[in-house]
């Protein structure tokens, strides 16, 4: 499992596979008048699309009132980003699953670095 | 076009490219410190930049978005003092952001993988915040380059500049700015001396740059900031825009641009022959210098258009004229292919910058050689465009020259068919105004210049005729001189003439022409006692009451009357020395632009008169043995019409 804090929730355990790391071109792109694609950056940033283990209802709870929150960016760190980074939160998926004796949730969201 | 490294130019013309922006603000106006806004306080406050310039504009501007606030305690906003980023490392006040600080922009362009070091930066912009709106988020600031300055301020007093020998164009600029900042702060640089020469004139009040343009239109060369690249800023240069250059800076394939929002021909501001009227300094009359272009005028028909030059301009010589007339017949005289463009970021843009556009297929199919008459730039973390307006040849105005053009600029052959030229002699009404009014200190309480011609209320009394007597009177007289003072000046008069223009002149007129003539009323009615050169002119007024001036006798309530003068010269200057000696001899006056533009077709138009260094403001020495200047002239009141004043008008 990676290590992961997103605000200022305790560790978020995320489960084996279930981090997916993807890049975000800020910048400006349009196609020339003769169809060339040209284009410009400004930064780049990056984005992960996470999956939890399941978790307590208590703790997916907790994740997920972080998650929503309306303060945007949180601060977010863990071995998983690499050290501390600001992000955008979106959560994506709250998926309870149930057995005749427990009760967990799987939670998947989207961390994108703010700049 | 600002130079560019082989490396830079292959990057710009790549497909792809990274550009960072970098907003910087002066910290407090006696410092030369910044706040990099782009950093300030761990955030990135700049949502974008606009920079744009253009030929007729005359300055650089810029419009930047902010983000206004962070946190409930970080505030871009300058009325928040409550923000820690308007606050000093001991908590005292220091505004991020205030008016008139410097701000400066600038664009790095490297490689889309690369991070740019300070190196990187190319300045785009600098200049002073003119204004911050912080109503909404984002905030907005907005900014003019420093010949923003020059724009504001004035020459605050009339003063002679030039030499009878010549004094070379860019020392006389040098010395207006010197003189009207009070200080050397700012160095006018040109490549080379326009080898131009200037003879006395007489430099009236005006805001600095327009002086300095209109000394540079004798030219046609162009004053304002523009990138040195010696300096690595911004400097104030006069240069020549580059007409005659057929080297382009750049080729600009299909593969740079996005589209062409516009290319059209007009023939609308076409000029093919220009006359320019002048006060010559060898006939000391208005002469008329015309040039045309015979193949304009024979692909487009002629186009004239007249340039009248005030009575004090620094143009009084035909050749002098000439050059001015050519300056304008060179920029106007074709039409040009007008060209709108919008691009990827393209840095280096400068004003007459010559670009080749090559075919297309679609709106041309051979290449285009044409000149950026103005650009703006759009920055912004997802936005990086270049927009600009090309013409076919550099130039230093398009706008700029019709605007100097005579009323008749306006007229438009094919709206005249049908119309019938009018006509009109207009005499001062007997209900009207028709006097001069003296402010009047005596032989034993001269005074200094400054309350005599203000109008101070000091003076042992004003006086006013009206309808009286049988003369008018302007000019001013001086006393010897006081031992160990200046309070020489005894009176200065000015003369009113108010004519019923009010439905004669039709109200959707174009009035071509217009003078004023008046009467000598004696032998020797102009009278020269000490100083050399003074000449009277037709100026505009504004009195109390058009029908009576304000009663003779103090209490000195018709002050308002003698400062209601104006001080634009409506008509050319016509010298003392030239007006005859002989009694009943009519004297005229020619009605330049702004004297035709305030003929009034709804009711009165005022006209005064006075001495020029009274509109001036500008005393002659002072006279060791007194004396007195100025021309008197009969009155509507004289006995006869013929020698009433008169205003004559001809309109369409």
């Amino acid at each position: 499992m990676s290590f992961l804090i997103v605000g200022n929730s305790s560790a978020v355990a995320i489960a084996p596979g279930g981090s997916k790391l993807d890049t975000i071109e800020i910048g400006d792109r349009h196609r020339a008048f003769d169809g060339t694609y040209r284009s410009s950056v400004t930064d780049t940033l990056r984005a992960w699309d996470l999956t939890t283990v399941p978790l307590t209802r208590t703790i997916a709870n907790t994740l997920y009132t972080t998650l929503t929150t309306p303060v945007q960016p949180s601060s977010c760190s863990g071995d998983l980003l690499g050290g501390p980074v600001d992000c955008f939160t979106k959560l994506t998926g709250f998926h309870p699953i149930v057995s005749d004796s427990t009760h967990r949730v799987v939670v998947t969201f989207r961390l994108e670095e703010s700049s | 076009m600002r130079p560019l490294t082989t490396a830079e130019e292959d990057l710009l013309h790549g497909a792809r490219f990274g550009v960072h922006l970098k907003v910087e603000v002066e910290k407090s106006s006696s410092t030369s410190a910044y706040h990099d806004l782009t950093t300030l306080g761990g955030n990135n406050w700049v949502v974008s930049a606009r920079v744009r310039d253009s030929v007729d504009q005359r300055v650089a501007s810029a419009d930047i978005s902010l983000v206004r606030e962070a946190s409930s305690s970080e505030s871009l906003s300058p009325l928040r003092m409550d923000s820690t980023l308007n606050q000093d490392s001991t908590g005292g006040t220091s505004l991020a952001i205030d008016v008139a600080r410097e701000v400066k922009i600038s664009a790095a362009t490297v490689a889309a993988s690369c991070s740019p070091v300070s190196t990187d930066y190319n300045l785009l912009f600098r200049g002073d915040i003119d204004e911050w709106d912080a109503g909404e988020n984002p905030m907005r600031l907005s900014a003019r380059d420093p010949g923003g300055l020059l724009m504001d301020r004035w020459i605050e007093s009339t003063q002679t500049y030039g030499t009878s020998s010549g004094t070379a164009i860019e020392v006389v600029m040098q010395e207006i700015l010197d003189d009207a900042l009070g200080s050397t702060d700012i160095a006018l640089t040109s490549s080379a001396s326009p080898g131009f020469l200037i003879t006395p004139y007489n430099q009236r009040r005006e805001p600095i740059q327009n002086a300095l343009q209109t000394l540079a239109d004798l030219i046609g060369y162009m004053v304002r900031y523009r990138w040195s690249t010696a300096s690595g800023d911004f400097t104030l240069q006069l240069y020549p825009p580059g007409r005659s250059n057929t080297t382009p800076h750049s080729t600009f394939t299909a593969s740079r641009y996005e589209s062409f929002p516009r290319l059209s021909v007009n023939r609308e501001n076409i000029r093919n022959a220009v006359a320019v009227r002048y006060p010559s300094s060898v006939t000391e009359q208005e002469e008329v210098v015309t040039v045309e272009s015979s193949c304009s005028i024979a692909h487009y028909g002629r186009q004239w258009m007249s340039i009248t030059e005030p009575g004090d301009s620094a143009i009084d010589t035909s050749s002098e004229a000439s050059v001015f007339a050519t300056a304008a017949l060179n920029d106007l005289s074709e039409p040009d292919v007008e060209q709108g463009v919008g691009m990827h970021f393209y840095w280096p843009v400068e004003i007459n910058d010559l670009y080749n556009w090559e075919a297309n297929d679609v709106h041309y199919d051979a290449a285009q050689s044409l000149a950026v008459v103005s650009w703006e730039h759009d920055l912004s973390k997802d936005r990086h465009r270049t927009s600009m307006e090309l013409r076919g040849k550099a130039r230093s105005a398009i706008k700029d020259w019709i605007d100097k053009g005579d009323p008749i600029k306006l007229l438009n052959f094919r709206s005249l068919i049908g119309k019938v030229i009018g006509e009109g002699m207009f005499l001062p009404s007997s209900d009207n105004v028709d006097g001069y009014v003296v402010n009047y200190f005596g032989a034993s309480s001269a005074t200094t210049w400054a309350n005599i011609h203000d109008g101070d209320t000091g003076a042992a009394f004003l006086l006013a005729a009206d309808d009286t007597g049988t003369t008018l009177a302007c000019g001013g007289a001086a006393y010897s001189t006081l031992s160990g003072s200046d309070e020489t000046w005894g009176n200065i008069g000015r003369a009113a003439m108010l004519f019923n223009t009010g439905g004669t002149v039709p109200r959707n007129s174009i009035i071509l022409g217009g003078s004023v003539s008046v009467y000598t009323d004696a032998t020797d009615a102009a009278a020269q006692e000490f100083g050399t050169g003074a000449s009277v002119v037709i100026c505009g007024c504004s009195l109390t009451d058009n029908t009576n001036m304000v009663s003779t006798t103090p209490p000195l309530g018709f002050i308002a009357d003698y400062t209601g003068f104006g001080t634009v010269d409506y008509s050319n200057r016509v010298l003392l020395a030239d007006i005859p000696g002989t009694v009943d001899t009519e004297v005229p006056f020619y009605l330049n632009a702004a004297g035709l533009a305030a003929i009034s077709r709804d009711g009165i138009s005022s006209l005064g008169m006075r001495w020029s260094a009274d509109i001036d403001d500008s005393p002659p020495a002072r006279p060791s043995s007194g004396g007195s200047i100025g021309f008197d002239y009969w009155s509507a009141e004289n006995g006869s019409s013929n020698l009433s004043p008169k205003l004559a008008l001809v309109y369409l």
